[in-house]
């Protein structure tokens, strides 16, 4: 691969800086995980090469036209140049409804047709896209999130040579087994998932897409995305919780924005459920907590340092939220020794059985049965504490590590 | 459970193997606040109508006897009769206002008396009804939660 301008070098090697063109519609998202994961994502990059983040974010215009196409804008965000293009038009409100659609119905009866739809409604194919990836003659190209799913041809076509990438990021989402897979099989290099259900699953839809034409298939490279947490802040104690005692973490919606809990059994019934302990909710922008005497609201604002303060604090820390990508709250709790217990068949669940530092549930009675367990038995909280640290921190608290893992997925 | 666990699954397994009672500890124990109850206990049970004041100004409010012309024959009963006759044709006027008073402030206490004891029989009729409510959706649950 020859470049006669755009390259640069680093002075005293003489080694040729890499380019790699990070594509997204989810740059400087502050709610879910998605944009928490491509920063982290793009970060771990930048010490290796020229880190160049095309946005693609939404227009007000519902058509999705590309023929009234405004120029992508520049700037610089930290280490990072962001090209944003505002004309590629993700088509999110029609995608949502199909894609809930997709979600309930039974997928094996759904016509074939429903997959390609989805992403051209999530993408939206505008030229312009491809032309400015390749304009940036990257050596590689990272596809992040199912927004990118109708580009790899496109890239494959503009950037020939350069090695190009995808990271889905469906985490357990159903629908990512609707999506269609024959992009990614013929013009992608390698694909990145964050758990290994979701790699398992990936490997074998590639293989079922594999054609006779193509013998190399995508090689998938799993990621074990590195989480901090702060504990000497953590360890303090929040304002007003030193009378309540001992007390559980229940999280219903975080961070703010994010969607609630599918069925809450309600702060009260948990309280009941559990007996002489505490419950301390967190639901978006509303923080409280009760015994079976008093309940107040917590004067503080719904940030993450405030979270990891509760989390440090907890007996245990009990999910009821609708999974993410990479399940953050559940490391996060597991780095500051809490035991969690998660919904069965989530990243978290995943995260929970390899550390040994957590239960799950099918049902709320379930919940109840584990989160007592865990509050009534010092020597059962104590163990899951111990190799739930372990774990989170040798698996995904190195950030080196979580770096080399990035490099060998977009680098090779 | 007072052993350390050796995996997260064995401890799940162990859990969901373990026989569940039919009615006992956790959710199935759940009742609604106990608040309720107090607040059903310490109820006053008498309505207000009843009260011995309010009895009281009942019998007493009519001032006719204490205003009827002294009885009695002789020099003293015609000398209080005599000043009777005085002072009632200087304060006629005002003692009859002051008996319409009277009479109008009794019935309006009853007034009173009356709805306070009405609002409080159908507070305790809501509350009896909120908390039988609680208890079929804490039921329903956990008829969902057995499902």
């Amino acid at each position: 691969m020859s470049r006669s301008s755009g390259e640069r070098s680093s002075g005293e090697t003489g080694l040729r800086v890499r380019r790699v063109v990070l594509v997204t519609a989810s740059w400087g998202d502050s709610h879910g995980e998605t944009g928490a994961v491509v920063r982290l994502v793009a970060g771990a990059l930048s010490t290796r090469a020229r880190v160049e983040v095309v946005s693609l974010r939404s227009s007000n215009d519902p058509r999705g036209s590309s023929t009234a196409t405004p120029p992508a804008s520049t700037r610089q965000d930290s280490v990072f140049s962001l090209h944003e293009l505002a004309a590629t038009q993700p088509e999110r409100e029609r995608a949502g409804v199909l894609r809930a659609a997709l979600a309930v119905g039974n997928p094996s009866r759904l016509p074939e047709i429903s997959g390609p739809r989805l992403a051209e409604l999530y993408g939206g194919r505008a030229q312009v896209a491809g032309e400015l990836i390749a304009s940036l003659r990257p050596d590689a190209v990272l596809l992040a999130g199912p927004e990118t799913w109708w580009l790899p041809e496109l890239v494959r076509i503009g950037t020939p040579g350069a090695r190009i990438v995808s990271l889905p990021l469906f985490g357990d989402d159903p629908v990512g087994d609707l999506v269609p897979f024959a992009p990614l099989v013929t013009a992608v290099d390698a694909v990145g998932v964050l758990s290994r259900a979701d790699g398992v699953r990936v490997a074998g839809r590639i293989r079922a897409n594999a054609g006779p034409a193509r013998s190399a298939q995508p090689e998938v490279v799993e990621l074990e995305v590195a989480f901090t947490v702060n504990r000497p802040a953590a360890d303090q104690v929040m304002v007003g919780m030193s009378q309540y005692g001992r007390f559980v973490v229940l999280l219903t919606g975080f961070p703010e924005g994010t969607p609630g809990a599918r069925r809450s059994p309600g702060h009260d019934y948990v309280r009941e459920a559990l007996g002489p302990v505490a419950v301390a909710e967190v639901a978006h922008d509303r923080w409280r907590i009760s015994d079976l005497e008093k309940q107040r609201e917590v004067p503080v604002g719904p940030s993450r340092p405030n979270l990891w303060k509760l989390l440090s604090h907890a007996e245990v820390c009990l999910d009821l939220r609708p999974q993410g990508i990479v399940g953050r709250e559940t490391l996060e709790s597991l780095l500051l020794g809490t035991p969690v217990v998660v919904p069965e068949g989530t990243v978290a669940a995943e995260h929970a059985e390899r550390s040994n530092g957590g239960l799950w549930y099918r049902d709320y009675r379930e919940l109840f049965d584990a989160a007592r367990a865990v509050v009534d038995s010092p020597s059962l909280r104590a163990g899951l504490s111990a190799r739930g640290r372990e774990w989170a921190e040798r698996v995904h608290g190195d950030h080196g590590v979580f770096s080399e893992q990035v490099a060998r997925l977009v680098l090779g | 459970m007072e052993h350390l666990p050796l995996d997260a699954r064995g401890v799940v397994d162990e859990l969901r193997s373990a026989p569940r009672p039919l009615s006992g500890d956790g959710p199935r124990t759940w009742v609604p606040s106990a608040s309720f109850d107090a607040l059903l206990a310490d109820a006053e049970p008498s309505p207000v109508l009843l009260n011995d004041h309010l009895a009281w100004l009942h019998e007493n409010s009519d001032l006719a006897q204490v205003l009827s012309p002294p009885p009695g024959n002789g020099v003293k009963a015609w000398a209080k009769r005599l000043v009777y006759r005085a002072v009632l044709a200087v304060l006629h006027p005002y003692l009859v206002k002051v008996q319409d008073c009277i009479a109008v402030t009794v019935r309006a206490v009853d007034a009173v008396a009356r709805r306070v004891d009405e609002q409080a029989a159908t507070q305790m009729r809501a509350i009896e009804a909120m908390r039988s409510d609680l208890v079929d959706f804490a039921g329903h649950l956990e008829e969902r939660l057995d499902g």
